[in-house]
């Protein structure tokens, strides 16, 4: 694999594979937790301006199913959404005081079918 | 009259332990038993005389729209599966989770969809009317009759689109009287509209009812979201993010915020920002159908542990199931516009994640404020007047404890 992103975002290349293989809210959160917080900022530093234009890219496909250059690219934006609680709100990737590490499941109980 | 909507606390209800009223030392003081949230025999207490007795909220009925579709969920402290699923004939039914031949559970939870539930022990095969459909080699029960043999029914009711049952074989009280004075209230809540739904659940080192706390008073957001939603709460003119009106119907209650209508994400928080636009722009796409409006109530709560809130984008309801007299579970359902654009998907993701991190914020502060009382330190604490929806809560609970001590000495 080695073109994973669209081609204008090659740039954020070396962003991707920290998120591309996380499918769930749950993988994302633990991945946060895992990773210390200077990558976590490096990598909103670099992908957080370029958000408007990523969204715009993907919006142009207007579907669910996305090319898999573009899927792997709204996952790096995922992603983003994670690291960016941990940079716009906490200063911290954990939540301070949090227990280390904890799982908020998706579902779990409260599921439902859809 | 019992359970009337009024500004003030006071007014009296009946939860099948006969006529009362919140207790009134604790409406007056807001001084509250430490032990209320931790001793083993007041949990024992809650569960025989509010959650073996009171409606409790399961689910919306458009979660189960086609018949076969069933939903299977625990109310712990009862040690009770419920089972609720649409029959053939469209209607909605709560079972027992359990087989009638040696007790297994037949429906897998928490959701599915099925034709008949066949107990995976020894296949007795029940219909989605719970009757039971097949015995296998049913000559070695020549002595059973397979007509009384269905599962065992639970009472089931729906009200306004949400989904109720009863652990009382026989309930004192429809669910509308129950209701009562609230209804009109949840009757406003326009969930229906909103079909993305995100769904979260986190099991909380806290009493029930500490959980419920955060969800029924503003004064906690200064200090424990002073990183998150503090500033969409406080204002100069609101320091303490205190309800603008309150109003309380039976044991239910209802607060309305003040908010801060100002309020727009700081600009160097790009992706807030994004999200916060981008669901503003899908609100505007579907003409703003269903959302909350002024009028809506920032907490609704359903005694005894069910709240409804407008959320970003929509709705949120959530819940607080005792599990053990220092732990429950929260489970909670986000409501939005269903998504057309990746912006759109992305806006919701941010939503739930920035939901999900101010709710660990509230969970992290149960836990420890849990040990605290627990510890024995101290014999009470106390709820402001700011904080007269829990103060009405602990009000409501304890003359439900009194009440349900009184009765069970006079049937003595």
């Amino acid at each position: 694999m080695s073109a994973n992103l669209p081609a204008a975002f090659a740039d954020l290349e070396q962003f991707a594979h920290l998120w591309i293989g996380l499918e769930t809210m749950e993988s994302r959160y633990r991945a946060r937790q895992d990773m210390p917080f200077d990558a976590l900022k490096q990598f909103y530093d670099a992908t957080a301006p370029r958000l408007a234009d990523m969204m715009a890219h993907l919006d142009a496909f207007g579907s669910d199913t996305l090319p898999s250059a573009e899927a792997r690219l709204y996952r790096v934006a995922l992603g983003l959404v994670e690291a960016a609680q941990a940079v716009e709100f906490f200063a911290a990737a954990r939540l301070p005081g949090a227990p280390y590490p904890h799982d908020v499941a998706v579902g779990g109980q409260a599921a439902l079918s859809d | 009259m019992t359970n009337i909507l009024s500004a003030t606390p006071e007014g009296g209800f009946d939860l099948g332990h006969g006529m009362m009223m919140p207790d009134a030392a604790i409406l007056r003081d807001g001084r509250v038993a430490a032990d209320s949230f931790w001793s083993v025999a007041q949990h024992a207490a809650e569960r025989d005389a509010i959650y073996r007795r009171c409606w409790l909220y399961m689910v919306r009925a458009e979660d189960l729209p086609k018949p076969g579709d069933y939903v299977v969920r625990d109310v712990e402290i009862c040690g009770v599966s419920v089972l609720i699923v649409r029959g053939k004939d469209d209607v909605l039914r709560a079972f027992h989770n359990v087989c009638r031949h040696r007790g297994m559970p037949v429906a897998d939870g928490p959701c599915g969809k099925a034709e008949a539930f066949r107990c995976p022990y020894h296949s007795w095969t029940f219909r989605l009317d719970g009757s039971l459909k097949a015995i296998p080699n049913q000559r070695c029960f020549p002595s059973l009759d397979a007509d009384d043999l269905g599962l065992v029914p639970i009472e089931i009711d729906v009200f306004a689109g949400f989904v109720f049952i009863n652990l009382d074989p026989q309930p004192a009280f429809s669910l509308r009287a129950f209701l009562g004075g609230i209804a009109p209230l949840l009757e406003t809540t326009t969930l229906v509209p909103f079909t993305h739904r995100d769904s979260l659940s986190y099991e909380v080192s806290a009493n029930w009812k500490a959980g419920l706390d955060p969800q029924y008073e503003g004064y906690h957001v200064g200090t424990v979201h002073a990183l998150t939603i503090r500033e969409i709460s406080v204002t100069p003119a609101n320091p303490f993010s205190e309800f603008r009106k309150m109003a309380f119907a039976g044991p239910h209650a209802a607060g309305w915020s003040q908010g801060n209508p100002g309020w727009r994400p700081r600009a160097e928080r790009l992706v807030q920002s994004f999200a916060v636009q981008t669901m503003g722009a899908l609100a505007g796409r579907v003409a703003g159908e269903g959302y909350p409006s002024a009028e809506t109530p920032a907490s609704l709560a359903i005694f005894p542990n069910f709240m409804i809130h407008p959320g970003a984008g929509g709705w949120f309801t959530q819940q607080h199931w005792p599990l053990t007299a220092q732990s429950h579970r929260w489970t909670a359902h986000y409501y939005y516009h269903a998504p057309v654009t990746a912006s759109e998907r992305l806006a919701i993701a941010q939503a739930t994640t920035f939901a999900r991190d101010s709710g660990m914020e509230d969970f992290m502060v149960m836990a420890r404020q849990q040990k605290g009382l627990a510890s024995g330190a101290t014999e009470s604490f106390y709820y402001g007047e700011a904080e007269m929806l829990p103060r009405h809560r602990a009000a409501v609970i304890r003359s439900v404890l009194n009440g349900a001590q009184a009765n069970m000495r006079s049937a003595a």
